[in-house]
Parts: structure tokens; sequence; C-alpha cells
């Protein structure tokens, strides 16, 4: 199938223009009206939140995104916002004297993105860029794209396939692969994702009725509690065909913590860390993903990749699918590659016809659809597709040329922190349980979770594949 | 039921019966040594670099929310090749005693003390020496 959107990308023969390694950190810059101040202009003199009011003049004197990939990352975040903007953000605050952005919704149900000056109570230098960015993530989040009950969805699979006890444990693996994205450990600090946060928002959300944490014998019913989570989260999820008047005032409970909250921060971090090197497993066990840890993360980055398409937000799923093959990589055989240019091998099964390289062999498999060789094995209820995924990897951007993530200097490929040989998830064999099954025992893979942890099946690799996995260090 | 440092601190009572409590006057026992394992393994990472150690415990220092990981980043990679150091094992060091003086740490919340020593942390931070060599460090050859 083609897509109008790859078009984008080749030039007036119809070919996919030559990457060179002197080319075009230009088209990396931010344009002199960019999609960032755009959304600025938007806001600008329409400030009800807040004393302080954005003034055009204020504008004028704000920083652009920096020239460089994270920047164009940022700018891209908010070009999606600037173009799809239907429930995202009804009011916009700049207040010096709060000490942090936050999105938000407020009790009418409508959201809200309250920014702080990047300096403290120098309203001209702006807000910082990449927090801007952060929050609209969960702006784009909250309008169509339902990023972050795909996440809960992730984080049931986790649940499921690592069995934690109790809550403590849950958030040790959690927090690992919060760290993982986020070394200063913002993230981990601040998201626990625990039966103290859980149970109060459950039983808001479930207005009067008291929810108890449903336990199988001692430990929790990960399966119970996470499908009554994901219920309340998309039940209460905002729709896109409605507007700030259509999200049902329901006690404050316009799904604003759990829809917002935690899980839509898993995207929200990445975003803002797709550029810097991640933390390494050096540290042994401790640090380390496991093999489903791992796979939480490559699923949510899959998750990215659909909501930020390659032909429309070149850069930021440049990155998103680079990552994602850092992570093939690192776990050698428990991905099916989206990048790789090695067919993995599908297992038979004797529950399924079909195949998924996930289940290598002992678990149910998800179902193959359609014929095209682009086809993704996903379940037909899911609204999300992979198919981008492959189309991303395919559509080359014409400025993708290697540059170091941190210095965006152009590098060598030894350099690259995407070369493979990069020990971002270097293999903890004792923690890959070979075979594993994300199921039960006895358990048969529900349509739900099959939408999970899916992987499509490998495809032909054509030269511009090739070519992309050669440039990304992939090959 | 009282938390951990509740009781070492009086209040002054104004009239209108309303009760200021004073600043805490020392940190927890649990919460001074996490902060000096904290500082030390700072120093220990940030050893070859002094002065660029001093500016991110200024940012440390002045850090009201994590808000405060974008400069302690960008600081740390203006100083610091990728290639060649952990550079996430830097961030981290500088995120434990920035969520520490921020309270958010989750350190707080496993030792169940209420994170309101603010300024007794920052006056630890702002004091502490980057100098004196660590035992079995060995500073670098001019």
């Amino acid at each position: 199938m083609k897509r109008k959107t790859t078009k984008k990308q080749r030039n007036n023969t119809g070919k996919i223009p030559k990457t060179s390694s002197v080319t075009p950190l230009i088209t990396a810059v931010p344009s002199v009206e960019s999609d960032y101040r755009q959304f600025l202009n938007k806001f600008s003199n329409k400030i009800i939140n807040g004393k302080k009011k954005i003034t055009s003049q204020a504008i004028k004197s704000w920083q652009e995104p920096p020239i460089t990939s994270a920047g164009q990352i940022q700018n891209e975040i908010v070009s999606k916002f600037n173009k799809n903007n239907k429930l995202g953000v009804s009011k916009i605050g700049f207040n010096p004297k709060n000490s942090e952005s936050f999105y938000w919704v407020n009790e009418d149900g409508n959201p809200i993105l309250d920014l702080v000056p990047k300096v403290k109570k120098q309203l001209t230098k702006g807000p910082d860029t990449s927090i801007v960015a952060h929050e609209l993530v969960h702006a784009n989040d909250h309008q169509i794209d339902h990023l972050n009950p795909l996440v809960w969805k992730n984080l049931q699979a986790l649940t499921l396939a690592t069995k934690p006890s109790n809550f403590k444990t849950l958030n040790q693996s959690i927090s690992k692969i919060q760290n993982k994205i986020d070394p200063t450990k913002a993230f981990s600090s601040n998201y626990p994702i625990d039966e103290s946060y859980i149970k109060p928002d459950m039983k808001a959300a479930k207005s009067l009725v008291p929810y108890k944490i449903p336990l199988q014998g001692k430990a929790p019913d990960w399966l119970k509690l996470f499908n009554d989570i994901n219920q309340v989260v998309t039940s209460h999820a905002p729709k896109a065909s409605k507007q700030y008047s259509g999200i049902p005032k329901t006690g404050g409970v316009p799904n604003h913590w759990f829809y917002l909250n935690r899980a839509s921060e898993f995207p929200a971090f990445i975003s803002e860390n797709l550029t810097r090197r991640w933390k390494t497993n050096e540290g042994g066990k401790a640090i380390a993903l496991s093999t489903p840890e791992a796979q939480f993360l490559h699923s949510t980055l899959g998750n990215m990749s659909t909501a930020y398409p390659a032909a429309d937000y070149p850069t930021m799923n440049r990155y998103i699918m680079t990552r994602r093959g850092s992570i093939e990589q690192a776990y050698p055989g428990q991905f099916q590659s989206s990048v790789s240019s090695v067919p993995s091998k599908s297992s038979s099964s004797s529950s399924s016809s079909s195949s998924s390289s996930r289940n290598k062999g002992k678990g149910p498999k998800a179902p193959r659809m359609g014929g095209s060789p682009l086809s993704v094995a996903i379940a037909p209820s899911s609204s999300f597709s992979l198919l981008s995924h492959q189309i991303a990897s395919r559509a080359l951007p014409s400025y993708a040329v290697r540059r170091s993530p941190i210095t965006d200097k152009i590098s060598s490929p030894i350099s690259s922190p995407y070369n493979p040989s990069t020990p971002y998830f270097q293999k903890p064999s004792s923690l890959i349980p070979f075979g594993y099954d994300f199921n039960l025992p006895g358990q048969v893979e529900s349509q739900d979770q099959h939408d999970l942890f899916t992987e499509f099946e490998s495809n032909p690799i054509s030269p511009e594949q090739l070519k992309f996995n050669k440039e990304m260090g992939l090959d | 039921m009282k938390r951990k440092g509740e009781e070492e601190h009086s209040g002054m009572k104004l009239r209108s019966g309303k009760i200021i409590r004073s600043s805490p006057r020392e940190l927890p026992k649990e919460l001074n040594d996490e902060l000096e394992t904290e500082l030390q393994n700072f120093k220990k990472l940030f050893f070859n670099n002094k002065k660029h150690a001093k500016e991110v415990l200024k940012i440390i220092t002045k850090a009201s929310s994590i808000n405060s990981r974008v400069d302690i980043r960008e600081k740390i990679e203006e100083a610091y090749n990728e290639d060649e150091s952990d550079i996430s094992s830097l961030q981290g060091a500088a995120g434990d005693l920035a969520w520490l003086i921020i309270g958010n740490s989750s350190f707080y919340k496993e030792h169940n003390i209420i994170p309101k020593y603010h300024d007794l942390i920052q006056a630890r931070i702002q004091n502490f020496d980057l100098e004196t060599p660590i035992l079995g460090e060995v500073e670098d050859l001019p």
C-alpha cells in the first residue's frame, strides 16, 4: 500500500535521495517561524490562567529549539499538536511563580498546560523547549492516539510475564525500566506505579464504590487488576470526536490521573531521551532489563512509532526505530526485527497456526493478517497497526546522516551510539528465559494480550532498508 | 502516628493560635547517611573534573523540581564525551542528590521520613569538600 506521505521523501525522479555525510544539518534546523513558535503564537494574548499573559513581544524573544536532532524532535512533537489539536490543550498558562510545568485536566474537564520560564522569574527566556515538548506528548496522547492505554496494556503484559509477588517487586521492575530511559532517575523518583497510587485512584474512578486490590492467593491478581485499570482508562478516555466540553465531568476524574499520569509518562520521558545514551547494563542483574522488561520498552516504542509516523515526524520516528533496533540487537532471538536484515525464524505452536516470535515455540501465536509483505501480526481489534514501523524504516529522511546524539556532530560509525556493539542492553544471559511463555500455565492468550507484544513477520529487505540499516549501524 | 523527625521540632505559637514551625536543626540519621553516601559517590564519579563537578553541584543546590533534570543533563553533556564516560552514571549520581534535595526521592518513602530538610541538605551540598582526594584515588598527573 502506498502512502501519500512516503512520496514526500522522494525527489522529482521518484527516487529516494541519497544520504550524504555532508548533507543537511540544515534540514534539521527549525524554521524561523517554527512549529514551536506557531504553537506559542496560538496562545499569545489569550491567556486566562495565571496573572501573566504570553505576549507577542515575549514570544519573539523566546529561544527556538536548538539546532540538533533533539531540537528537531521537539519541534516535530509540537508540529503534531499544531496539526491535530482537538482535545490537547484548552488553556495555556505561563506563571513564573510555579516551580514546574504541568499538563493537567481541571474539574471542568479542560486540559491545561501550565508552563514556567526556563530561568526562574525571567519570562523573556521562555519555557524550556524540551519541557514543552514533554508536556505536549501528554497533550498529543490525550487527544487521539490512545498511546497510554496501550502502555497500560504493556504493563499488564509485564506483570503477566514477570508475575511480581507484590507492588514493591512490580515497582522495582518498572523503576529499572524508568532508570534505563532517564538516567537522572527523575522518572522513577516521581512516578512509581504502586498500591498507594492505584488503589485511591481506582476508588475515585469507580466513584463511590471502594476498590480493593484483587488478590490471587497472597499476590495481587495482576490480570484482574490491570483489566480493571484498562477498563477505567478506556471508559474515561476522551474521544477524538469530542471537544473540550464533551469530556464527562465525573467528579474530577476525566481520567486525569490514570490516563494522563504514570503511563503517559513513559512516551513523554522516552521522547525526551531518544537522542541520548540510555543507561547501560553495567552493574549486572540489578539494572539489566529482563526480556519481558525489554519487550515492554520495545512495544511502547512501537506504539510511539505509530503515533509519530516517519512520513510526518521523520527525525523522531528514525530515533524510535533505531532505539527499537538496538533492543532487538541486544536480545537476539527475542524479537522479530523491525530493522534487522536477518529474517527471523517463526516457531510453530500446537494452539495456533499463526506465528509470532515472542512465544518462541511455547505459547499461542498471534494471527497473521493480510497478504501484503508489510502486513503485521496484530489483533484485528486493535486500532493500531505496526505497518508504519515498516514504512518508517524504509522511508529514509534526506538528512539521515550519522550524528552523535549528544553533540549532533557527524561521527564515525564506530563512535555511533547505535552501533550494535554498543551495550545499551547487554544480554544478561541469566535473565533471558528462552522459550518464555507470557501466558500463565494453562491460560489461553486473550485478544487483548496478544495486542501487546505481538511482533510482525519479517519481510524481504529492500535496498533502501539495507541502506538504512547500514547507516544506523544495524546491519 | 508520628513520623521520624517530627518530634524534634518546636514551633512558635502566634496569637492567632497558628503555629509556625521552626526549621529542623539536623537530619535524621538515615537521611544523613544517605546524603553522605550520595555525596561521596558523586565525588568519586566526578573526580577527574572538579571544576565541572562544582558547577553541577551548583545546579543541584538550586533544584526546585524535576524540571532540573534538563539542566543537570545539559551540564554533564557539556563536559563529558559519552564515548569516554558512562555519562548515565554521572547523571544518575547528580539526579540522586537533586531528588534528595527537592524531597521526592523514593528514599523518603522507604524510610518514612517527611521531606522537610531542604535547607539543611542544601547547606551540606554547598559546603561539601570536593577537593580532598578520596582514599585510594590517584590524582591526575599534570
